[in-house]
C-alpha cells in the first residue's frame, strides 16, 4: 500500500527536500531558459529558491501564468494560480510558448513527469491499460511532448511504487531514452539532450552513460537502496556505494519557508512511496 | 475646464455615435446559442455560460478546449453535454483527476481525440488564419500519437523533402470566453492567462464574452493596451459578475476549493446528479447560482487577488 513519504525529521518534508536538491541542479542551468508546467507545485519551489541561491541568472517560464520570473513568496497551488504572477517581468502568449516548443532551442531546461515511466525516461500521461479499454483514463499529454524537442529537461514524480516505475510504459507521451542506447535520436531533435534526472519521494536518479538505463544517482533520507529498488517496477542500475541525497542546510530552508512558500504548501503535500 | 471632458489619452471622448449598436444579450440567450451549436471553442473561464447551455439543454456538442482544462470540461461531459472531446490536459493539477472527463472516457460515452499543445494551439491558428494544416517536424515521432489520433497525417515537406506531421484546422461555431472587463461593442479584456482567447474567436463563427464587468466604451479606450479580444470578433456580451466561479478570475476572486471539493466529493458518492440540480438546473439564473454558493463564500474569495 501507499504510504506517505517520511523524512524521519520534523525539519523539513519530503517535498521540501525534494525541492531543495532540485533547486541545487539548477547551478549548472544559470543564465538559460526553462519553464515548469501544471502540477509543478514543487518544480516552482526549486526554480524560485534556485534564482535565491544557485541560479540567479535563470530565466523561468511558470506554466499556465504565462509568468516569466515570478517572484512570489506564497507558492502557487497551480500552474493557473494569479499568485504565480505576482512580480513577474514579463507575459508569454501561449502561441509563442508552442513556437519555442517547436523549436526546442530556446528552451534550456524544463520539468515533466507521467503517470507511468520505464527505465528509459519514457513518460506516459495518456492512460492505463490497452487504448480501447482504458483501466485509467489519463488526464492528457499536454507540453509533455516537448521534451523531443527541448535541450534538456527533469523528470519528477509524486508516487515511487512498481505502478509508476514499469518495465514498459503503456503509451508514450514524452519521449526519453526510448529503447536506450542512441535511439532516441533518430527520431528526437538533434540536440535535445533527453531527461536528465528523476526525482522521487524516494530517491534522485539518472541515466547511465551510453546505454540510458535509469540509475540510482541518490537515495533520500529515511529510505535505503533497498527500499528504491522494492518500489521499482523496473530495472534500475544501483552502484555499489549509493551516495545519500544531501540534506537541506538551515540557510536553505530558512529561504524556502520565508520567501518561496510562506504558507508551507509543501509540508503538507501528499507524496507517497511504496 | 472640468477634467471630465478629458479621457486619459488626452482625447476628448466621443458623446455618441447615432445608431451604433449595442451586442448586449442574456446569458439565457448565450445558453441557447450555445445549445445549437456542434463545435464550441472553450475558454475554461466561461463557467457562467458553460452552466448556461447546460440549462439550455445543449447535446452532442464537439469540445475544443484550451490545453489546460478542467471543471469547464468535467462539468459539460457530467451534465452529458459532450459527444467528442479533444484533449490536451483535462484535470485539476494537485487537487485530482476530472472526474465526469475520466469516467465517461472510462466508459466510452464520449469520442476522444487524443491531441495535445501543439495539436490544439496550432490546429486553432490554421482555422483562424486560414491555413489548410500546420507541419510540425520532431515533436510527434517518438510518440504514440499519430498511433492513436487519426488526425494526424504525415505529409511531405516540399522544401527539404522531409517527412512531416500535419495538423488540421480546428474550427468552431461558438467560442466562448470569460473577460474581466468588456464593453457592449465587445472589445473585452482578459486579464493573465496566456491569450489563448485570440486564435479560438478568430477560429470560430461566434464569439461570445462574458464578463465581470461591463464597462463604457470610453474606459476601453483608456485602456487599449489591455484590450485581448478586438469587438468586431465578437458577436454577443453577456453581464455574468462571479462568472468564472468556482474557478479564479485574477484581480476579482481566488479559485473557491472548498466548492470544488464538493464537486468532487459529489462524484465520489455518486451524486453529481444533485449537484447538477442544486447548482445548474435547479437555478433560475446566475443570481440564484451565487445564492445558493452563498454570499459569505464569494465574498471570502475576494481576497489576496
Amino acid at each position: 500500500m501507499a504510504r506517505p513519504a517520511d523524512t524521519g525529521t520534523e525539519r523539513y518534508s519530503m517535498a521540501e527536500l525534494m525541492a531543495v536538491e532540485m533547486s541545487r541542479n539548477l547551478a549548472a542551468d544559470d543564465g538559460t531558459l526553462g519553464g515548469v508546467g501544471g502540477g509543478a507545485t514543487i518544480p516552482m519551489a526549486a526554480v524560485r529558491l534556485a534564482t535565491l541561491t544557485v541560479a540567479p541568472n535563470l530565466w523561468w517560464f511558470c506554466g499556465g501564468s504565462a509568468a516569466i520570473n515570478p517572484v512570489f513568496s506564497e507558492l502557487p497551488l497551480t500552474a493557473h494560480d494569479p499568485r504565480a504572477f505576482v512580480g513577474a517581468e514579463a507575459r508569454v502568449p501561449m502561441q509563442r510558448t508552442v513556437d519555442m516548443g517547436m523549436r526546442g532551442t530556446l528552451w534550456g531546461w524544463g520539468f515533466n513527469g507521467g503517470m507511468q515511466m520505464d527505465k528509459f525516461g519514457n513518460c506516459n500521461m495518456i492512460g492505463i491499460g490497452p487504448y480501447e479499454r482504458l483501466k485509467v483514463r489519463g488526464p492528457g499529454t499536454v507540453g509533455t511532448l516537448w521534451t523531443a524537442s527541448m535541450t534538456k529537461y527533469y523528470l519528477y514524480f509524486w508516487h515511487h511504487n512498481p505502478r509508476v516505475f514499469v518495465d514498459k510504459v503503456d503509451f508514450i507521451s514524452s519521449p526519453g531514452f526510448l529503447q536506450g542506447g542512441d535511439s532516441r535520436w533518430k527520431s528526437c531533435r538533434p540536440g535535445s539532450l533527453g531527461p536528465a534526472l528523476v526525482y522521487t519521494p524516494m530517491c534522485v536518479m539518472d541515466f547511465e552513460e551510453g546505454s540510458h538505463r535509469l540509475r540510482l544517482r541518490s537515495v533520500n533520507p529515511g529510505y535505503d537502496a533497498a527500499d528504491v529498488v522494492a518500489a521499482t517496477g523496473c530495472e534500475l542500475v544501483v552502484p555499489v556505494q549509493p551516495a545519500r541525497t544531501a540534506s537541506p542546510s538551515e540557510a536553505e530552508l530558512q529561504l524556502l519557508f520565508t520567501q518561496v512558500d510562506r504558507n508551507r504548501v509543501l509540508k503538507h503535500y501528499r507524496l507517497t512511496a511504496g | 475646464m472640468s477634467t471630465s471632458e478629458v479621457s486619459a489619452s488626452g482625447a476628448a471622448p466621443e458623446r455618441a455615435r447615432p445608431g451604433r449598436k449595442s451586442k448586449e444579450i442574456s446569458l439565457e440567450e448565450a445558453g441557447r446559442i450555445v445549445a445549437q451549436a456542434r463545435v464550441i471553442h472553450l475558454m475554461n473561464s466561461a463557467m457562467a455560460l458553460v452552466r448556461a447551455a447546460i440549462r439550455a439543454r445543449a447535446r452532442g456538442l464537439t469540445v475544443i478546449p484550451q490545453v489546460t482544462s478542467s471543471l469547464s470540461v468535467d462539468l459539460l461531459v457530467a451534465a452529458g453535454c459532450v459527444e467528442k472531446l479533444y484533449i490536451s490536459y483535462i484535470g485539476f493539477e494537485s487537487l485530482g483527476f476530472a472526474p465526469a472527463f475520466r469516467r465517461a472516457a472510462e466508459d466510452k460515452r464520449i469520442e476522444i481525440v487524443e491531441a495535445d499543445e501543439a495539436f490544439l494551439m496550432l490546429g486553432t491558428r490554421a482555422a483562424a488564419g486560414g491555413m489548410p494544416y500546420v507541419p510540425i517536424r520532431h515533436v510527434y515521432e517518438a510518440t504514440d500519437l499519430p498511433r492513436l489520433n487519426p488526425l494526424l497525417k504525415k505529409a511531405r515537406d516540399p522544401f527539404s523533402g522531409e517527412d512531416v506531421y500535419a495538423v488540421p484546422p480546428l474550427a468552431g461555431d461558438v467560442c466562448l470566453v470569460h473577460a474581466q472587463e468588456c464593453d457592449v461593442h465587445g472589445n473585452a479584456q482578459v486579464w493573465a492567462g496566456n491569450q489563448q482567447e485570440i486564435d479560438k474567436a478568430m477560429a470560430s463563427r461566434l464569439v461570445i464574452v462574458s464578463a465581470e464587468r461591463i464597462v463604457p466604451v470610453d474606459r476601453t479606450r483608456e485602456n487599449v493596451e489591455k484590450v485581448t479580444l478586438p469587438g468586431y470578433l465578437v458577436h454577443g456580451v453577456v453581464h455574468a459578475p462571479f462568472g468564472a466561479h468556482p474557478l479564479v478570475c485574477a484581480r476579482h476572486y481566488e479559485p473557491d476549493t472548498a466548492h470544488l471539493q464538493a464537486y468532487f466529493d459529489a462524484h465520489a458518492k455518486g451524486q453529481v446528479g444533485d449537484y447538477l440540480e442544486r447548482y445548474v438546473h435547479g437555478c433560475r439564473d446566475e443570481a440564484d447560482y451565487l445564492e445558493r454558493v452563498g454570499v459569505r463564500q464569494v465574498m471570502g474569495l475576494m481576497r489576496n487577488v
